[in-house]
Parts: structure tokens; sequence; C-alpha cells
């Protein structure tokens, strides 16, 4: 459709188009209709004229033969009387109704003949001729009255014929043959409508006469169409009939008399005169009225529209920057509607170009506007353009910024109005020339603005020369401090280095110290206690407990100061482990009972209604409440030291916890109190002297206390006795967690030395001293080791064959006992075989890295014998360890 | 315009669908025979042949699902009127023609025929002076040569040596061709032609003349080169005039049934010649006997049983025709052809050949003899 309308229309044409089709639609309809109704009617009025037709043939036809029977009725009459070649000849007379006529007697044989006057000569020859065989002559005889026949060649004549027999006196039938053309006329003398023509078909279907066609006759035989059985059979015909490709509305009659049928046809459709004429009427009333109604459509629209072109053209002319004084106004509201707005629209937009305009001119940026398309020429400029590149309107208007030299560096100017081609818009640098030839650096914006159709490009040409130098100078006097930020922190990060590597040092000199202190420790107390075991006398026995005492004070010192400065570098963890306060209380109690009884001081423990269970590190607070009543015990000579608790704060999830020891001690100076928590503090430097003490307790127990969430504090009377205290914020358990079983074992050397002499055990220990105390205590219980000096030599060993159990010790040349495990652990045969780590430290952040590393479990250095006797045997009979 | 173009075309388009769904165009068939007076009762069973075939084939799906349309032009045994119906067949150009019917007729529209590239195709024609010509003209008789030949060996058989002749010059083309091979075969067999004499039928003869004139020669027996009607009327004079010569008709005469019902005791003992035989009790020949009773209410003739065979070659060719296949093309090459009781062969220039059998009437009762 787009092909054969143009794309664009005026309103009135698209209008009248519309209406005119809406009228051809309508009419289309209507006329479709209208035929559709009245042809089938019109085709009914045909058929039963045509039906008429053929009656009243049947009617002429049965008059006529009617006269012609009575006729031969008259001449069988007059032949009774004789001479009978005389009367058939008189009937015959010039042959116009019977070309022959016979008298047939009984046998069959032609008796008397006359023919018309072109046969005449035949009348001897037919004299004598046997017709016996003949149908119709049998045919008439045996009805007995007059018949007529179908169409047949005369035997006597050679001609087609119909012939017509009536029996007469004597067992002789009288023959008449009549020329088709005789019936032809019959049929023929009736004028029907134009068009119309009648078929006379015989009894076999064969055409007897066609009253449109004299050749037609004998090219059809009907018998078997569905015309004649329909007249045979007195149904109605029907209703179009085919013949050498036309169509006929058909109608027949029958005579009953004579047989034949007679079919009256007319053309059908369109060739009929009627259905043509009406349907031409119908088809040009409909052109007419179509051209009608869309020229009156097209008029009609064109005069609707008049006010509508007005405002179209009032609207062309403001678009096209014509200011238009008044819009008009006619008939139709919703046109004056429209007027109306469209000039206000118009006037508004008028405004907006105005203030545009103003901004324009008055803008303090210099502003040009210039065409886009083809050279982009200039079209105007503002006030400040003009003042910055101090050229006059008129030496710029209509040229190009490169006509009148503007650009320093011409591409530039192409660049900007390429990007702006691509993005609508565009911004850059360039370096532009005023009118004297002075560079200005300018900050360019070029925006692209389209207007009917036109694209425009609005510039925007800022001189930025002083402002680069502004920013130049900042640049450099930000890149000078960047600098000094830069060596400042340089240093800075130099003294942080050293700093952390002085306290790597300090780390890596306690751990050695520690190690290089408690080697010779262990070795002391191990063989103190292998002397005692042999028996000793009483004196050398008290010596003995001296050098014991000696040795325990040592260590407790060392493991005080390497504690403290682990805390000190944050590396305290605490264990998150079910525990009973109530028994930390006693184990303190019986840890100090025996020093209490040497002073002969009271020790209690008083303590409220606590949980059975809570979660904690016991170790830690154990430590700190030791710390305490250590202390108080150290500085009381006479009456008690009281261990007691108190409930702070308690919620469904924790508790806070108050730890007191009380006792009736030296008591400590108000201005003293507030150092005693600081590392290697005590009340007086001449409590060192009289007390001893290393000063670390007190401090340990407020980092514990810290750690756990409380705080520490004292209050004391100097000569009266001192209260010191601590809190911790400890979890309540979860209950369903199950009390960790404690270890009840009774001589576990003894066990050891009856059900597990035979278990294979590696010991690793690079300490000769060492090595042979556990030897030997291992002994003592019935066992015996293998021996590895180092990591090396333990893994090769584990290689080699496999152990009951592996005694690692920590600190080892070569490979330490940690990378000894992991490497044993590696071993499919050493998955599961339980390794206990000989360590100087047991706290929790220590064990962590032992289990870490695939350890089963530790045991502290010096090495208490009870302590490894009961861990072997829980780890041969498969329970827990002794804690 | 998209909705438009949907509102116009789709209802256009269907419409046009069902307009290819409607009945297709018939295959057109010309039919060229006499139908008016002289020689319409030959005509007529030729016609009656070939609409019986038409309707058969028409039952039977048409050609490839396309009706045949019969168009008949009546020559009426007249040169001016066969100009004209041939005229009339060539402007509607059907496929082919079956026709004409007599000789006579065909040496005026065939060539006419040839010229415009319209096939025909004769279902009785035979006179020689069509045999051998490469033109657009098929014959499915045989030529009056072989049919003479034949014929004047079972006279002489029968013991006629003194043959007697009337011939109708109406068919000039036919009759001429076949009483000079007659004549020669029956001369040969050592027999003699007593005499001949023409008559045209077209003139309405008297036969009895025709008979005295044979007569004075002396003839032993009366062969007639006529149609039916005449047979019977020359028959008629036959047995007034020479009660006891016996009398022989050819193929011509067997176009019809009619010959008893025109002839009554006087054709009794004609022997004529036909081309199918009346005794075959196979099931198309029946079927064929019994469908053209029902359909024209008479016993068919020779002719119709020709016409019948030569519109059923005439659908074979055009089922099997290829397209840009010429209808001579066709008919060339798709055969042989069966007939109702015989293959039908032709020869590179469209002729055949046919067995032929002879028939005394007895009593007014065909009886097939050889």
């Amino acid at each position: 459709m787009k092909r054969f309308l143009p794309s664009e229309l005026r309103l009135p044409t698209y209008l009248g188009l519309l209406l005119g089709l809406t009228s051809l639609l309508t009419f289309a309809v209507l006329t479709t209709i209208f035929l559709l109704t009245r042809i089938p009617q019109l085709e009914n009025e045909i058929r039963i004229r045509a039906e008429g037709d053929a009656r009243e043939q049947v009617l002429r036809i049965e008059l006529q033969l009617g006269a012609v029977q009575d006729q031969l009725a008259l001449l069988s009459e007059a032949l009774a009387r004789g001479a009978p070649d005389a009367l058939l000849r008189r009937v015959v007379g010039e042959g116009q109704t019977f070309r022959a006529l016979y008298l047939v007697n009984g046998r069959g044989l032609v008796t008397a003949a006359a023919l018309a006057p072109q046969y005449a000569h035949l009348e001897t020859e037919a004299l004598g001729s046997d017709l016996s065989a003949a149908p119709i002559l049998t045919e008439a005889r045996r009805q007995r009255r007059a018949l007529w026949t179908d169409k047949y060649l005369s035997a006597l004549t050679g001609i087609v014929t119909v012939g017509v027999t009536l029996p007469v006196g004597n067992d002789q039938v009288l023959l008449g043959e009549m020329p088709l053309s005789y019936l032809l006329n019959i049929v023929k003398q009736t004028r029907g409508e134009s068009g119309r023509a009648i078929w006379v078909v015989d009894q076999r279907g064969e055409l007897l006469a066609d009253t449109e066609s004299e050749t037609r006759a004998g090219s059809q035989n009907l018998y078997s169409s569905p015309l004649l059985k329909a007249i045979l059979a007195d149904q109605p015909l029907p209703h179009q009939f085919s013949l050498d490709g036309h169509d006929y509305y058909v109608g027949g009659a029958r005579s009953k008399t004579i047989g034949w049928s007679f079919i009256a046809r007319t053309p059908a459709g369109l060739e009929h005169p009627e259905i043509r004429t009406t349907i031409l009427i119908v088809c040009g009333g409909f052109l007419a009225s179509l051209l009608i109604g869309t020229s009156l459509a097209l008029s009609g629209a064109g005069r609707l529209l008049r006010p509508l072109s007005g405002i179209v053209q009032q609207a062309h002319q403001t678009a096209q920057g014509k200011l238009a004084p008044a819009w008009p106004r006619g008939r139709i509201a919703e046109f004056n509607r429209l007027s109306q707005d469209i000039g206000a629209m118009a006037s508004a937009i008028l405004a907006r170009e105005q203030k545009a305009l103003a901004v324009f001119n008055t803008s303090p940026v210099p502003m040009q506007f210039s065409r886009f398309d083809g050279d982009c020429a200039i079209l105007d400029i503002n006030e400040a353009w003009v003042r910055q590149f101090e050229r006059p309107k008129p030496a710029v208007l209509g040229r190009t910024g490169l006509q009148i030299g503007l650009w320093q560096n011409p591409p530039d100017r192409n660049a900007l109005i390429a990007a702006a081609q691509r993005h609508g818009h565009a911004a850059g640098e360039a370096t532009l020339l005023t009118a004297s030839g002075t560079a200005l650096l300018c900050k360019i914006s070029v925006q692209v603005m389209e207007t009917h159709g036109e694209r425009f490009l609005i510039w925007a040409e800022e001189d930025i020369t002083d402002l680069r130098r502004y920013e130049n100078s900042l640049h450099e006097l930000n890149a000078t401090l960047e600098a000094r930020v830069q060596e400042r922190t340089a240093a800075l990060t130099e003294a942080k280095e050293a700093a952390e590597a002085a306290s790597r040092a300090k780390s890596a000199f306690l751990a050695n110290m520690s190690h290089e202190i408690r080697t010779p420790l262990n070795a002391i107390s191990g063989m103190a206690h292998l002397m005692r075991r042999n028996g000793l006398p009483a004196e050398q026995e008290t010596r003995l407990s001296k050098l014991e005492t000696a040795s325990t004070h040592l260590q407790e010192i060392i493991n005080m100061v390497l504690d403290l400065s682990k805390i000190d570098a944050g590396k305290l963890v605490l264990e998150h482990a079910p525990f009973q306060p109530a028994a930390l209380f006693e184990n303190v109690r019986s840890m100090l009972q025996e020093r209490a009884q040497a002073k002969h001081l009271a020790l209690t423990v008083d303590l409220p209604a606590l949980p059975e269970t809570l979660l904690g590190d016991a170790t830690r607070l154990q430590q700190a409440l030791l710390n305490y009543a250590a202390n108080a015990i150290k500085f009381t000579e006479r009456g008690e030291v009281a261990l007691s608790a108190r409930i702070e704060d308690e919620t469904a999830q924790d508790i806070s916890l108050r730890f007191i020891v009380r006792d009736t001690g030296i008591g400590i100076a108000p201005e003293a109190q507030a150092r005693l928590f600081s590392a290697f503090e005590q009340a007086d430097n001449s409590i060192t002297r009289k007390y001893g003490g290393t000063g670390l307790g007190l401090a340990i127990t407020a980092k514990i206390a810290e750690a756990m969430g409380g705080s520490v504090g004292v209050s004391s009377i100097q000569g009266e006795g001192s209260t010191f205290w601590f809190t911790v914020r400890l979890t309540r358990p979860d209950q369903t967690q199950a009390h960790p079983p404690r270890p009840n074992e009774r001589d576990p050397e003894e066990r050891l030395r009856k059900h597990y002499a035979e278990r294979r055990i590696l010991l690793v220990e690079d300490e000769p001293i060492n090595r042979e105390i556990a030897l030997m205590l291992l002994a003592d219980a019935g066992l015996s080791a293998d021996v590895a000096e180092n990591g090396l030599e333990a893994v090769a060993a584990a290689e080699a064959r496999t152990y009951d159990l592996i005694l690692m010790d920590m600190q080892m040349p070569e490979l330490d006992g940690l990378a000894a495990t992991q490497r044993i652990r590696m071993l499919p045969a050493h998955r599961q075989t339980p390794v206990i780590a000989l360590t100087a430290n047991a706290f929790a952040e220590d064990r962590t890295r032992c289990r870490d590393a695939g350890m089963t479990d530790f045991i502290a250095k010096p090495v208490d014998p009870e302590l490894f006797y009961h861990l072997i045997l829980a780890t041969f009979s498969g329970r827990p360890p002794v804690a | 315009m998209n909705a438009w173009i949907r509102c116009v075309c789709l209802p256009a388009l269907a419409f046009l669908a069902l307009a290819g769904c409607g009945p297709q165009e018939p295959i057109r068939i010309g039919l060229m025979a006499g139908l008016s007076d002289k020689g319409s009762d030959f005509g007529e069973s030729v016609r009656n042949g070939v609409i019986l075939a038409i309707e058969h084939q028409n039952q039977a799906g048409g050609i490839h699902g396309r009706p045949i349309e019969l168009i008949v032009r009546d020559d009426g045994q007249d040169p001016d009127l066969a100009i004209r119906a041939a005229r009339e067949l060539i402007a509607l150009k059907p496929e082919i023609v079956i026709g004409p019917v007599t000789s006579a007729m065909a040496k005026i529209v065939i060539p006419m025929m040839n010229e415009a590239g319209l096939t025909a195709i004769s279902p009785t024609v035979a006179s020689t002076d069509f045999k051998g010509l490469d033109d657009a003209f098929f014959r499915v008789n045989r030529t009056t040569a072989e049919a003479a030949e034949h014929h004047a060996g079972v006279l002489y058989q029968r013991g006629a040596r003194r043959v007697g002749l009337v011939y109708d010059i109406a068919n000039r083309p036919y009759s001429e061709t076949w009483l000079k091979a007659f004549t020669q075969r029956f001369e040969a067999l050592g027999g003699t032609v007593s005499g001949s004499v023409s008559f045209d039928s077209i003139g309405a003869p008297t036969y009895a003349d025709l008979i005295q004139k044979l007569q004075r020669q002396h003839p032993d027996a009366l062969l007639f080169i006529a149609s039916t009607l005449d047979t019977a009327r020359l028959c008629q004079q036959a047995r007034r005039i020479a009660p006891n010569l016996p009398l022989s008709s050819t193929e011509w005469a067997a176009s019809g049934e009619l010959l008893a019902e025109m002839g009554g005791s006087a054709v009794d003992g004609l022997l004529i010649a036909h081309a199918y035989n009346r005794d075959d009790p196979n099931l198309p020949y029946q079927n064929f006997k019994h469908a053209f009773k029902a359909r024209f209410q008479r016993e068919f003739g020779s002719f119709s049983l020709l016409a019948y065979d030569t519109a059923n070659v005439v659908f074979t060719a055009l089922k099997k025709r290829q397209p840009g296949e010429s209808m001579k093309q066709a008919l060339l090459r798709h055969g042989p052809y069966q007939g109702l009781q015989q293959e039908i062969r032709f020869d590179d220039f469209g002729d055949t050949t046919r067995q032929v059998f002879f028939t005394e009437i007895r009593n007014g009762q065909p009886v097939q003899v050889q």
C-alpha cells in the first residue's frame, strides 16, 4: 500500500479519502445485499417464465398435432370408401404437413403411398415395400390409437422424419411422415423474450428441434441428462444447465400425448439481458453515488477544515520566524481553542527565545553561534566575545573562525567539530588569537543545537590563560609538599622497623634465656627427685629440700618473667573450658596450706553459692588467685588469710565474679598502692630486701583480670592488713555439657609396670641430662624407649618402625619438635600414634600450638614425675590424660 | 496500512483459493458426423458410441480429474456444411476431433484440419486414399482394400462367380476404392464382376432402376456398397426384381442395427461384414452392449463400437500424454491401445487394421457366419 499512496497527505484529502472509502464500503455492502437477494428472485422469475414458455409450446404443439391427428382420422374414414392413392395424394398435397403418407396392410407391405412432389418418383418403389419390422407399425397395431414416433430415418424416403400412425380398418395402418422442419415452424411461431430458445426432445432423448440452431438437431442426446430426467419425472428442473460452455436457465414441460419434452432456455447470469441490466443499473448507481459521495466528502472536508488550514498557515509563518499578529478564529470551537493554544505556545516560545538571546548577549562567557552544516560560518557572537577577542561583530559575522584567523592551530577546531558531530557536544582547550595577535588559552565547549531541521553550534570560549598559570604554580607547590611528606614517612617507617626489630630481639632473647635457664633447672630438679628416691641421710635430705626449693623458686621467677613478657606482647590466649570455681579455691588453699601452717596462719576459704561449673581459663584464674594468696601469706606474720568470692552481677549467659584475698598483714601505704600493679613494682624497695619476690605477680594478675573483662584493686591500712580483689566475667556453660571426669588413678607407676611394660616408646630430646632423667623415669615404671637426639632423627626412627608413644621435646637443633611432629604425622603408620610434647610452658597458647602441629598432649618441664606417669597411663589405657 | 492489506487482500486470496478448488477446466473433444437426414443413421451411431465412452470416462474421473466435454458438429454429408462444421471445430480448438465418419467428408475436412494443426481420428473412414500419409489423421478402421479383398474371398467361397455391384458415389473415395479392390481380387480368384452401377444417395435416387440394370447382365449375386438405409432400400427392390439372387453388403451397411427394421423380410439372407465379434461372451463387450441399450434404447451398430474404441484410444493417449507432446505424437507413442475386442496398433502413418466378421440375416435376426 505504501507504494501506491504518498507518505504524506493533506488533511482534507485524507479525510475525503476516508469518507469516500467509508461510502464505498457502505455502498458495496448495500449493493451486494441487494444483488444477493434480487438476483435469485430474478432468476426464479426467469425460470418461471421459461417454464411458461415450455408449457405454451406443449399446448401449441398438442393443438397442432391434434389437428393433424383429426385430419388423419378423417382420411381414414374416407379411405374406407376406396381410392386410397388419390386420397393420400390430396392430403399430402405440396408436402407441407405430410412429406409422405402410406397405407400399410396387415402383412406390413405398403399398399398405397403418396409422397410430396420432390419425392414423387419414389412412389412406385415405396409400393410393396416391407415395413413389417418397423416398430412403429407393430406398436400402432398393438395400441390401436394414433401414435407419434420418435425421430427416425425413413426407410422409404431416406430422410429424418417424425411419424404418426393411425390404425384403420382391415388391420391396415395409416403412416404419415412429417418433416422436422414442420415441427420447428410450430415452435418458432411463438416469439418469447429475446434470447429464449426451445428444444424439442423425443422420448429417446434425441433433439428434434432447436429454435436457435437448425444444425443443432441431432447433435445431442439428452436421454441421460438430469434435465430430461426431471421433466420426465415431473420434478423441478435443475437451476441451470450448461451447454457448449454456456449456462442457461431452463424451464420444461412434456406433452403426454406425444411424449415429447419442450425445454425453454435463456442465457444465465450476465448473459441474460435482464440480469445484466439489473446489475448494470445497480453498479452504475453504486458508482455514481460513490462519485458524488466522494466529491461531497472531499469538498465538505475542505470546507470543514478551512479554519484549520488558516491555523496551519499561521503556524508555518510563525515557525519561519515571522511574527503573527493575530491567530484566526472561526465557528468551530475546537479549532478556536487549538488556534488560541498554538498562539499562546508560539508567544511562549518567542519569549523563551528572547530570554535565551538576552542570556547569550549578556553572558560574561564569550560565546559564538555558528552554522553546523557546511562551512560552520559564524552567525552571532556576544559582547563578551567581542571584548575578549577584540573583534567587532561586522568583521566576524558570516565568516568562519578560520577565515578570521581565530585559531592558532586549525586542527583543534576540526577535532572539536568532529567530536560534536559524533556526541552532540564536545569540550577541549585550544589557543585562540585576538585581533591583535595575543594568544589566549581557551576552554572551549561546543553544543549542537537543532532547530527547524537545521543544525547549529553554540561555542563557549573562556579565556583560562591566567587560571592555568595559577594552577601550574599550585602544582609545583604540591609537588614539593609531597616530597617532604614522603621523607618524613620514610623516617617514621625506619623508626618503626627498628623498634620492631628490637622487640623481636627481646622476644628471642627471652625465649632463649628461658630455654637456657630451664634446661639446667630441669636437670637439677630431676636429679634431686632421683636422688631422693634412692634414699638419703636426714642431713642431706634437708639440703636436697633446700636445693629443690631454690630451684622451684628460680623456675617461678623465670616463668613469671616470661609470662609477663608474653602477655605484654599481646600473646595472652585464654582457654574457654569448663571448670569448677569452688575447686579452684580449694586448689589454691591446698597449694598454700603448708606455707600458712609454717607461719601459724589461718588460711580460710569462705564462698557464697557459686555456680557448680563455669567456662573460662582455670589455669590463669588460679594463677591470679595464687599470686594474691601467696603474697598475702608472704606479707602476713600473724592472724589469718581469708579467700572469698562474691557474685557482682549475673545474667542467664554469664556471671561477674569478684575474687577477694584479705590478710591481716603489714598493709600498704596509700601512695604505694597506685604503683602496685605495675610490673617490677613493690610497695617499697625495702620490702624486696625483706620479703624477696620479683614484683611481677600483681602485674600478671592485673593483666589476667583485664583480659577476662574485669579489673583489679586493693584497699589497705598500714599495720592492719590489706584486701586485694579482682573481678572477671565468666560464661555459664551449656547445661548439656558433661563434666570432665576427674582423674582418679592410684599408683600409676605400678600399673604401668604391670600392664604396659612391652609398649614401645620413642624419646626425642637433645639435652643429654634431660634425656637421662626421662629414660630413668621411664625405667622406674618398667618402660624402655628408643632415643632420638633431634627432630630429623626422630622422623627417621618413626619411618623405620612403629611406636606406641612418642615423647617430643619442643626446642631442638636441626628440626624442632613441632616440625618433626608434622612430618611424623605424614607417615601412614603414625597418623594416630600419641605424641606428647615436653614443653616448658603449659599455657593455652602453647597447648594450641602443640595441638595444631598434631600433638596429642603435653607435659611441662621440669617434669613432675607423678603427672608424667598419669599422662602415660592415660594415653596407653585410652583414657583422657590427667589435667 | 498493514491492516488494510489484511482487510482487502485476505478475502481476495480466499476467493482465489476457493475459485482454484472449483471444477477444473474440461478437456474438449470434437466430433464431426452426419447427423441430419442422409447418413444420420451411421452418424448417430458414431455419435452415440463417443457419447457413451465419454460418459463412462467422466464417471471414472475424466482425464487426470478434468472432465471431458464433447463438441458435436454436423457435416450433413454435404461439402458446404462440412467445411462450416470443420471451421467451427478448428476455431473451438479441441484437443482432437473424432470423425469424420465417411471418406467423402474426410477428403474435404482433413486437409483443413491438417493445416490448422488439429489432429483427427476417424473410427470408420476406410478409403485407401488416406493410407500411408504422414498427416495428423488417424483411422481405427481397416482400409477398403483389405475389406474388399476379404469380401471377395468370402463371396467366391460361397459360390458367387458373377457379381453385380451397386455403389454409392456420394461416398466416392470409399465406394470406388472398395469396388476397385474387390474387382481385382474377385477376378483374380476366377470370378467376374458382371456389372456395376452407381447412385448418389444424396439425390433421392430410384433403386429399382439400378437393380434392373444389373439384372440385365445376369449376375449370380448382388453386392451393395451402400449405407444401412440404402442397402435396406436396395434389398427391397432386389427382392421384387430378382427374388432369388444372394445379396451382400459391405461393413458400411452394418453401421447401425436398423437394417432389419428398415428392410423387413427383404433383407433376409443378406450377408454383411462388420467390425466386431457379435458372439463374444467377454465382459467388456457384454457391458458395452448393455450400457448402449440402456443409454440409447436401441441396439448398437458396428460404427458405435468402432467409435467407442476410438474414443478410448483418445482417452488413453490423453492420459499418457507428456507435457509438450502433441496429440499426434501422443497417439503414435503410447500405443498399442486396447479396444473392446481387439488391440489397436497404429503404424507410423496413423493407420491400423482390424479383424472383420460376417453376418447373415436370418428371419430378421443377424447370425454370425464367419
